[in-house]
């Protein structure tokens, strides 16, 4: 990952990666995917932000190659995507599982049977282990029967977790799975992706727009916007971020001091005063103990990062 | 592609009651006015015809179930490429033909049969092979029909196509037109002549299995040509 802010923090150079992309674009007539570059180390959890029409899906559908980039190189379980036959491809995906948006299975289709075309799909599908998670998630035995139309938004997410985390896959991706659920079902989805990265030898990218949920399981967090990658950041170091509340002459002052460098940092007119995101509240708070210091939330740097003035 | 060719039959299995209930409610009348004491053969024929139909329902059944919630762009992030994605719907198709054709002989030979017990008359009777022949013959026409018309629904999706896909049988309305009909007139004695010619039919139906069979074979290649060129 390359740095592009003084926010981002991450040097995955030489680190073995389940997922790599880099200079990754797309063009569309209203949006393009601008040279994107990511990675999601093996055994991590990298959290996928940004507003809606960042990029993200369409960044997603191109890693797992149901959508072809105009540019770029992607490389899944180590391997180069571009340079395999179709048949090379389709049998990589067999360890990596999708969780959609939306349930896009067949609506027709009952949830038994939609565990059973998975099956036929994934070699090493694990049917006891889809019952073990399906009734975990309260999705059996009561919706055994249920057909995919008549599933609540969040029972088909249920299904689609249970699905792609039974599937034998090394790499799972999910777009927003979390979205229009309610708190309890968003925690015991997070339970469920906790204890599936337990044994460390798996790896899983997530775009959320509920950054709580991604504070809660990322190691890394990525922050998307109009097509191209703005920030990369580790969860240590979001934690260490804070954001200042100055007025406009301390604001100044500590831009001339360069404690967050001249034409990379990121500020906010807010009433009044302005917040600066600062990247390590400790150390800033030792060089201004007078100024106001809050904890940053994955949200504050999303703000700031995706609507801030850069000074 | 067992998986797909699985979701395939799971939407199609459902679809089939449906199709059944309808045609049923069509067939009844005709059947019945077809017992009139003159001929059941009208009865039988469009039996036959009806059931064999069911493959044109189930295929833009499944392809409107494709662009229905996403699901032809999430299939393609499953284990499975663009080339099995199109065979298995081409294997499956190809397979509801054949069951259809199966079941239009049977469904036809049981209405023969069931004819004389309401009172009809077949002056034409039409002995099991005749039946098998006509099935035969109406499930290549079907297949043909929808080899044509396949490469155009992976090209545009069905929303687009489902129009031009079902245009011709829209234009069945214009029979009741005399021109019209009596220019089919004219092109079905011709093929019943050109028919005639041949001490027995089924030689002319092997031939035909064959040309349609390849024809379906391009279909396949060409669907798999437009839909790699698609972007979903």
């Amino acid at each position: 990952m390359s740095s592009v802010v003084p926010y981002s923090s991450i040097d995955l150079q030489g680190q073995p990666c389940d997922l790599r992309c880099a200079g990754v674009a797309k063009r569309y007539k209203d949006f393009a995917l601008q040279a994107v570059s990511l990675a999601v180390p093996h055994g991590s959890v990298v959290g996928l932000i940004g507003r809606n029409g960042a990029g993200k899906t369409t960044l997603m559908r191109i890693l797992l190659g149901s959508l072809a980039a105009d540019a770029g190189r992607v490389e899944l379980l180590g391997q180069d995507v571009g340079a395999l036959s179709h048949n090379a491809r389709a049998t990589l995906r067999q360890d990596v599982a999708f969780v959609a948006a939306v349930t896009a299975y067949p609506a027709v289709m009952t949830v038994t049977e939609v565990a059973t075309m998975y099956q036929l799909a994934y070699p090493v599908f694990g049917m006891d282990a889809f019952r073990e998670l399906a009734t975990r998630l309260g999705l059996l035995p009561d919706s055994e029967r249920k057909q995919v139309r008549e599933l609540s938004r969040g029972t088909g997410m249920k299904l689609q977790l249970a699905c792609a985390l039974a599937s034998g896959a090394r790499l799972v991706v999910m777009d927003e799975p979390t979205a229009g659920l309610d708190p309890i079902a968003r925690d015991e989805l997070l339970d469920v992706l906790r204890a599936w990265m337990e044994p460390g030898d798996r790896s899983l990218l997530i775009s959320s727009h509920i950054t709580s949920d991604l504070e809660k399981l990322a190691d890394y967090l990525v922050v998307l916007d109009e097509g191209r990658v703005i920030a990369e950041l580790g969860s240590d170091s979001v934690e260490r971020m804070g954001i200042a509340r100055l007025r406009t002459p301390e604001l100044e002052q500590v831009l001339a001091d360069g404690h967050v460098a001249r034409g990379q940092a990121r500020v906010l007119h807010e009433g009044l005063s302005w917040n600066l995101l600062v990247p390590d509240r400790a150390a800033f708070g030792r060089s201004y103990p007078e100024y106001v210091c809050d904890r940053a939330t994955i949200d504050d740097c999303l703000v700031l990062l995706v609507k801030g003035e850069v000074r | 592609m067992r998986s797909l060719i699985y979701a395939d039959w799971i939407v199609a299995r459902r679809s089939f009651l449906r199709f059944a209930l309808v045609s049923l409610v069509i067939l009844c009348p005709i059947i019945a006015a077809s017992n009139d004491g003159t001929s059941g053969a009208p009865g039988v024929m469009a039996t036959c015809l009806f059931v064999t139909m069911l493959t044109m329902n189930v295929a833009l059944g499944i392809f409107g179930t494709d662009e229905a919630g996403d699901w032809q762009q999430c299939r393609l992030t499953m284990p499975v490429t663009l080339h099995q994605v199109v065979s298995a719907r081409y294997t499956f198709v190809a397979l509801v033909c054949g069951a259809t054709m199966v079941g239009a002989a049977a469904l036809g030979w049981l209405v023969e049969l069931a004819t004389p017990l309401f009172g009809g008359v077949l002056t034409v009777p039409r002995g099991g092979s005749e039946i098998v022949m006509a099935s035969w013959g109406m499930g290549l026409v079907t297949l043909g029909y929808l080899a044509l018309g396949m490469p155009m629904l992976y090209r545009l999706g069905v929303t687009k196509a489902r129009m031009a896909f079902t245009a011709p049988f829209l234009l069945m309305a214009l029979i009741a037109l005399e021109p019209v009909r009596n220019a089919l007139h004219g092109v079905l004695n011709s093929l019943e002549g050109f028919a005639s010619s041949f001490s027995s039919p089924w030689p002319v139906l092997l031939v035909g299995s064959v040309a349609v069979a390849l024809l379906y074979v391009a279909s396949l290649h060409l669907s798999e040509r437009l839909y790699a060129s698609r972007e979903l």
